[in-house]
């Protein structure tokens, strides 16, 4: 594997596609990587950086296309090939031990050991050769202290030192600033030049656009699974033409709403709600008879919020109000109140997957339909088969396993379940996440006729289009807090991802 | 020191050295007879088992594990050791025969954890009744009596006027030691139980080091077994008998954590002195042995309200 380079190019990835069933993640992607550069992806979520990251990583097998790594042909069979070969991930969930030092951490595997006990680990030549390592990265971390004391950008700082000692070729680095402050990113852009300078490759992927100009040499935008360009950064003239790549597919596929002119009176509404490090003073009202939307990228906070606004998290300050009353919230209380919570990951959280769909329906409404607390068969089944008919839930009968139906079946059940307990106001997380086109409509126009019966909405979707779509107002976060509400009328793809992306910054 | 710093040393003191310390002034309240040598002597003794089966317990649930066999594998190590002296081999080997059973019976619990992925609550609980079984099996419900002087001298004897045992412990803790600490396989323990994957990903075989890790536990069983045994000068089916639960508890309250691999052998090894310590006072008290059973269950409980408390 050793060897000179034919030229500077150490990575190139030839008509790379992936298919996972039902999508295309990745479509004849080009991309290639040259010694001491960084070359930066960018996209929306799902435009298929993770899955180009985890091709190379070896984690997936590509369905078509060729590798050429250092001008022959490879295959990575997997993450340790992968490893070996000379290329390092640094994931966002980064892989340290926590209870060992930072040294054995960097030669983790590859511990040096004394001379003539050959079993036993030579901890000065460790701690030395760590302090060495660290160092030439400009990292200031003692080499003996355990992992878990780091703070986040140290354990990056340490994931790249263990990178540098296993002397990799390529380093991918996945959204290495999500959770650093200005400081530390400063510092963290130090330590990449050192490995810009020893000619190491680095794939780096970032929500933060603004970055751009920062670190990188070359910007490839993604869209939809395909390269819609990749160019040197001096040629890009602002983020705007970056934003517009990354944007504009066709929404025809998009149920088109009912908006009420007349809309009711303030259901929910969060004054200055604060959680400590994830949500800082967030405002907003919804009302009846309106949807309202929550855009941001992952991890602004808005899963957060709407667990925060169940009552399943606590929050530090502010208050929630529910038909203009002050609560204090729990789950309990919230289903008493009438709050139904659809969640990201209805399998998870949302369903019982190896119940029938009665049980599932019925689960949260037992205590309201059965105060004294025996149920009445007959009355179950019937107020059961009330909701699977009224939502069109395509099942063979009520005592159907919930596992065995569609993605987009399974979504109605965890609405009908909401529906049941007569719940006024919803939360709605990613409600049309893995389910295919079809069921989609329908599940846009099951919420359209629940809002037009006089419910209030708050919907978090990471598809720009649905929340375009579907939404009176819309709400923006980034970083914890809502940076911008815009009107159904004053919001396009580019202005909400622009806030999105940067808070309204550039 | 800054007032928080100590605050944050302070909570890093696991629940059992204030235990400890307390059980030490009530004891010599309790009792004049408490600090006497001969005492003393035998909670030496009392220690060596538990503090061994400890340090083994130690290290399987600092690979976020359990071994729930330990207490039955001393048993059936105790009980081949019997046999073994009966049927005249010598003590070196009989030595080596009770390492090596419990090193295999140690393997097999390693063997279903890393490799066939059961978890180690599952795997361990089985041969919990495997090993008590195996041992009824080979002495037919009975015991096995009277061994060679030799024999008895490991629980017996002394040297450089120490008890044996308690050297036989001191080795154990310097190797245990050395093992954690000093080698690559402590370093995979601790990567095991605080991030397997890591381990995995920079080319590390975690399967085999993860068998490899009950292996030891039961070899140290074997350790356990042979002082146990010379010490009652009999071999008895159901000598181990709630010994894991003990050694478990040692961990608890030494403040060991079950993810991770947060936690260390020193906390363990005073948790096991608590629970001594404890039981002697008690024996004193003339609290009959099933209400001692008690008072170590009280104080696990009691010590893990102390550290979830502290936490917040």
């Amino acid at each position: 594997m050793e060897g000179q380079p034919a030229n500077d190019t150490i990575l190139e990835f030839k008509g790379v596609s992936k298919d996972f069933p039902g999508v295309r993640a990745l479509d004849k992607v080009d991309f290639d990587l040259k010694r001491g550069e960084v070359h930066v992806l960018v996209g929306e979520n799902g435009a298929g950086k993770s899955t180009l990251i985890k091709i190379l990583a070896g984690v997936y097998p590509p369905t078509e296309g060729e590798i050429y790594y250092r001008g022959e042909k490879v295959e990575i069979r997997n993450p340790k090939a992968g490893l070996t070969m000379g290329i390092s991930v640094i994931y966002q969930e980064l892989n340290l031990v926590p209870y060992i030092s930072v040294a054995k951490n960097i030669f983790l595997g590859r511990e040096p050991r004394r001379k003539w006990l050959p079993f036993l680990i030579d901890y000065p030549r460790l701690h030395e050769d760590a302090r060495g390592i660290l160092a030439s990265i400009g990292a200031e971390i003692d080499p003996r202290v355990n992992a878990v004391e780091l703070g986040v950008a140290q354990s990056q700082l340490v994931e790249m030192a263990k990178a540098f000692s296993i002397k990799a070729a390529i380093l991918v680095m996945d959204e290495p600033t999500a959770a650093l402050t200005q400081k530390e990113i400063k510092q963290l852009f130090r330590s990449i030049e050192e490995f810009k300078k020893k000619g190491i490759g680095i794939i780096y992927i970032s929500h933060r656009l603004e970055e751009i100009f920062d670190v990188a040499d070359r910007v490839t935008v993604l869209r939809d699974g395909k390269v819609m360009a990749t160019m040197p950064v001096s040629e890009v003239k602002n983020l705007d033409e970056i934003i517009r790549l990354m944007v504009g597919r066709s929404m025809t596929a998009y149920f088109s709403r009912e908006f009420l002119t007349e809309k009711g009176d303030v259901a929910l509404e969060v004054n200055n709600l604060t959680r400590e490090g994830v949500l800082n003073a967030v405002n907003l009202h919804v009302r009846s008879g309106e949807i309202v939307g929550l855009a941001g990228l992952v991890g602004a906070g808005r899963t957060e919020l709407a667990r925060t606004l169940f009552g399943v998290d606590r929050f530090d300050d502010g208050e929630v109000k529910i038909f203009g009353k002050n609560v204090t919230m729990t789950p309990a209380r919230s289903v008493a109140l009438g709050i139904g919570f659809i969640p990201e990951d209805r399998k998870k959280e949302g369903l019982a997957l190896i119940l029938p769909v009665k049980e599932n329906v019925i689960v949260a409404s037992l205590k309201k339909l059965f105060p004294r607390g025996l149920i009445n068969p007959a009355r179950q089944s019937k107020a059961v088969n009330e909701y699977v008919k009224a939502l069109r839930i395509v099942t063979p009968s009520i005592m159907r396993i919930v596992r065995y139906l569609s993605g987009g079946n399974q979504q109605k059940v965890v609405v009908a379940k909401w529906l049941c307990t007569r719940a006024r106001v919803f939360i709605f997380d990613e409600p049309t996440r893995g389910v295919d086109v079809g069921a989609k409509a329908e599940i846009h126009q099951l919420m359209n006729e629940m809002v037009k019966e006089g419910a209030a909405i708050l919907m978090i979707s990471s598809e720009l289009p649905e929340v375009l779509h579907m939404s009176d107002r819309i709400y923006v976060m980034h970083e914890g807090r809502i940076v911008k509400e815009l009107q159904q009328d004053e919001a396009d793809q580019e202005t909400v991802l622009r806030y999105a992306m940067a808070g309204g910054a550039v | 020191m800054e007032r928080g710093e100590i605050k944050v040393a302070f909570k890093k003191i696991p629940a059992a050295a204030f235990a400890l310390v307390f059980l030490f002034i009530a004891c010599s309240f309790i009792s004049e007879y408490f600090w006497t040598g001969e005492n003393l002597f035998n909670l030496g003794l009392q220690g060596t088992v538990l503090a061994i089966l400890a340090l083994a317990q130690t290290l399987c649930i600092l690979a976020e594990g359990i071994d729930l066999s330990s207490g039955p594998l001393v048993s059936f190590c105790g009980v081949v050791v019997g046999v073994s002296l009966h049927g005249g081999l010598s003590l070196p080997v009989v030595i080596l025969i009770s390492l090596a059973l419990g090193a295999a019976g140690g393997f097999l619990n390693g063997f279903l954890i890393a490799k066939v992925k059961l978890p180690p609550f599952v795997a361990t609980f089985g041969n919990m009744g495997v090993f008590t079984g195996l041992a009824l099996v080979i002495t037919k419900g009975g015991s096995i009596p009277s061994f060679p002087e030799s024999f008895r001298f490991i629980a017996g004897g002394s040297l450089w006027g120490l008890p044996f045992p308690v050297i036989i412990l001191a080795f154990m803790i310097l190797f245990n030691y050395v093992l954690l600490y000093h080698t690559r396989w402590g370093t995979y323990l601790f990567g095991i139980g605080g991030n397997q994957e890591a381990v995995h990903l920079i080319g590390v075989n975690d399967i085999f080091f993860k068998t490899s890790i009950y292996g030891v536990a039961g070899a140290y069983a074997g350790v356990a077994a042979l002082v146990m045994t010379s010490r009652l000068n009999a071999a008895h089916p159901l000598v181990g008998f709630g010994m894991e639960f003990e050694a478990i508890a040692s961990v608890i309250v030494g403040g060991c954590s079950w993810t991770l691999a947060n936690g260390n052998p020193w906390g363990s090894l005073i948790g096991a002195a608590t629970i001594v310590v404890l039981k002697n006072g008690l024996n004193v008290l003339g609290v009959p042995p099933a209400v001692q059973v008690v008072g170590v269950g009280a104080y696990l409980i009691l010590a893990v309200v102390y550290d979830t408390l502290k936490g917040d």
